[in-house]
């Protein structure tokens, strides 16, 4: 039923309780007819029985007068047969025997009995009049007894009720048929608006603006409401996109030329400096490449089900001993201070160890000239772990925050893709964390803060 | 020792390759998983370094294959960042490390030599740093052909750190390495070690950096 068409769907709910409706109504029509067809013969019975009883009176019995007659012509419900007995139950009138009632029936005087019997092998409807006539001084009980077939009468009823059959019938065809095509006309709207989004353009999220029935506004205010959902992430992947296709070209650019001009190196020494720069321009390419698709996967929420318990301090150790050797390689001092045990925090210990690199990074790449030292530290408290990089370079202070979080943004031209920060920032948001930069004497000092759920 | 490389990104596999012979391997290069599985069950090799993204069968496909015809040759495999979940599949069919790109070939070049240690496999016996040679069958230091007088517990702290150049070294693994796993002592005591062992190597090129909290690393510094 829920996967039927609406047409359908109207179709069986309108007209099943109207169909059952008008069964018990034809029905309930039928009972009434046959009363009203079986109280119209009794009282046309009784007239004629009435006529025939004053006739016998008038006549002694031997003849009916000929409005008597024609009123047993013309009687509702066919042929009247009509008996009738003079005092002292001597024969009078009419055909010789007249049916009796099967059970024994107590004749009231004045007053008409009526019952069903058999005559001649058919139903008959009875009635029978016992009235006190004088005929020619001879006072006594005059019986009439009229009959009539009880098929006339039945006929009458079940004309009647096809009559009403058919009214109903009629009735009910023409709701079915309203509804059938109806359904089209109310469903036009709604057709209507499908071919509008159908022959849209992919590339044309704008809203709905027509109007539409009041029923289906809810369906055009969800559909405008995912579109302009559905835009504006379709617009930061386009951005991304662009700002990562423009970060990717310069890298790239970087190792093409580098490498270029190791072919035409003048000297063995020059030679082998170009060759040192051409690999850390390929290992800058390299890391580019790695930190966007970083955030590409930060930028979907993770949900906690990615999260597993780890223990913090062994991953420290390992991303430090991973970033550790490119910081001494560059003579810088590396001091490590991470707690004595196991601190079992539920996380996601791949973005922690990118966080961790890209601040250790960022400190190396926009250290400048004072650089001379990094520190990786990392405390807890009962609810939360902080992990805080810590250099004597150059410096950061806390209201430069906004720009160095920011993707692709970077407080001065430098080597840099503008992006570590940015996945610091993402990697703590994910975390229900936060990112600080803290306000030191010298150098710059960053903070990210998991909570420990 | 012979090396095969199966990876279809023919430069990685060239400059891997590269670096290999000139440490003085037999290498073999196979860019496609069927060859590679058609050459590893004719000729075989001693340590292969397996990239999981191949044409095709996969280099898990590759590696469950050589496992499942009981060829107990040690794997390294290579996997890019998206793969992480394949990492641990890889580990779970019978690698015996994995590597995710991009890396350093220091970092290759370490584990291979970890790895061959590991599996006793002839890595070569010479390996050089800065002026010096490091002759590691005959556990002796060589300068300009002359062996340098280097006490046991020196040596051994050189060995450790020369098998894992260019990567920090814990305290605690050197003193496990020096003394042997589950020795009583302290984390102090190889410090002087590592400081007479750092004077010694600094007029050869030769540098020992410390990351303090973490560990030592042995740097080449001409």
């Amino acid at each position: 039923m829920r996967r039927a068409s609406l047409r359908l769907r109207l179709f069986v709910v309108i007209l099943t309780p109207l169909i059952a409706m008008a069964i018990l109504l034809g029905f309930w029509r039928f009972t009434v007819a046959q009363q009203t067809a079986q109280e119209l013969f009794d009282r046309s019975l009784l007239s004629t029985a009435l006529a025939i009883s004053r006739d016998v009176a008038v006549s002694g019995g031997d003849a009916l007068s000929p409005t008597t007659r024609s009123l047993i012509r013309d009687v509702a419900g066919g042929e009247v047969f009509y008996h009738a007995t003079g005092p002292g139950g001597s024969y009078v009138t009419g055909y010789a025997y007249p049916p009796t009632s099967l059970t024994a029936l107590k004749v009231e005087r004045n007053k008409p009995n009526v019952f069903e019997a058999v005559y001649r092998g058919e139903g008959v409807r009875v009635m029978k009049v016992t009235e006190q006539v004088t005929v020619d001084t001879l006072t006594g009980d005059t019986t009439v007894t009229v009959w009539q077939r009880l098929s006339d009468r039945n006929q009458i009823a079940v004309e009647l009720a096809i009559r009403a059959a058919a009214l109903i019938g009629a009735l009910v065809a023409t709701v079915a048929l309203v509804v059938w095509f109806g359904v089209s006309i109310g469903l036009r709207p709604l057709l209507n608006l499908e071919e509008a989004i159908a022959v849209r353009s992919p590339d044309d999220l704008s809203q709905i603006k027509r109007t539409v029935p009041m029923e289906a506004r809810g369906i055009v205010r969800t559909l405008n409401r995912l579109f302009s959902k559905v835009d504006a992430s379709m617009n930061a992947h386009q951005t991304f996109i662009s700002d990562a296709a423009h970060q990717l070209r310069n890298p790239a650019a970087a190792v093409q030329s580098m490498a270029e001009s190791l072919r035409n190196a003048p000297s063995e020494q020059e030679r082998e400096r170009r060759t040192e720069e051409l690999v850390s321009a390929a290992r800058a390419s390299a890391r580019v490449t790695e930190q966007l698709l970083s955030l590409d996967r930060l930028s979907h929420p993770l949900g906690s089900d990615h999260f597993r318990e780890a223990d913090l301090t062994e991953v420290m150790r390992q991303v430090c001993s991973d970033v550790g050797p490119a910081v001494l390689s560059a003579d810088i001092d590396f001091v490590v201070e991470l707690p004595e045990g196991a601190m079992t925090v539920s996380c996601d210990p791949l973005f922690v160890s990118e966080a961790v690199k890209n601040l250790v990074d960022n400190a190396l790449k926009h250290g400048g000239e004072t650089l001379s030292s990094i520190s990786v530290a990392m405390t807890s408290s009962k609810d939360s772990v902080d992990i805080t990089v810590s250099d004597d370079g150059k410096g950061l202070v806390p209201e430069e925050a906004a720009t160095a979080f920011g993707r692709f943004s970077q407080i001065e031209p430098s080597q840099g893709s503008g992006l570590g920060l940015a996945i610091v920032s993402s990697v703590a948001e994910q975390h229900g964390g936060t990112v600080s930069i803290n306000r030191v004497e010298k150098g710059a000092s960053l903070s990210v803060m998991l909570p420990r759920l | 020792m012979r090396i095969a490389i199966i990876e279809d990104n023919t430069a990685l596999a060239n400059a891997i390759a590269y670096r290999m012979r000139d440490h003085g391997h037999a290498v073999d290069v196979l860019h496609d998983g069927d060859d590679a599985d058609r050459f590893l069950t004719q000729e075989g090799a001693d340590l292969v370094v397996l990239d999981i993204n191949l044409p095709g069968r996969s280099g898990l496909e590759v590696l469950q294959a050589m496992r499942a015809r009981a060829d107990g040759t040690p794997v390294i495999l290579l996997t890019a960042r998206a793969e992480t979940a394949d990492r641990v599949a890889g580990l779970d069919k019978g690698a015996d490390d994995y590597l995710v790109k991009p890396f350093e070939m220091d970092e290759l070049d370490a584990r291979i030599r970890a790895l061959s240690r590991r599996k006793d496999l002839d890595y070569g016996a010479q390996e050089t740093l800065g002026n010096l040679t490091f002759d590691r069958s005959n556990r002796q230091v060589l300068a300009a052909g002359q062996t340098l007088e280097i006490p046991r517990k020196e040596l051994a702290v050189l060995e450790c750190l020369v098998e894992r150049r260019g990567r920090i070294v814990s305290k605690a693994h050197l003193i496990d390495f020096v003394y042997g796993v589950g020795a009583d002592v302290g984390d102090n005591a190889i410090e002087p070690h590592v400081s007479r062992l750092r004077k010694r190597l600094a007029d050869h090129g030769v540098g020992i950096k410390t990351a303090r909290g973490l560990g030592y690393m042995l740097e080449v510094t001409d």
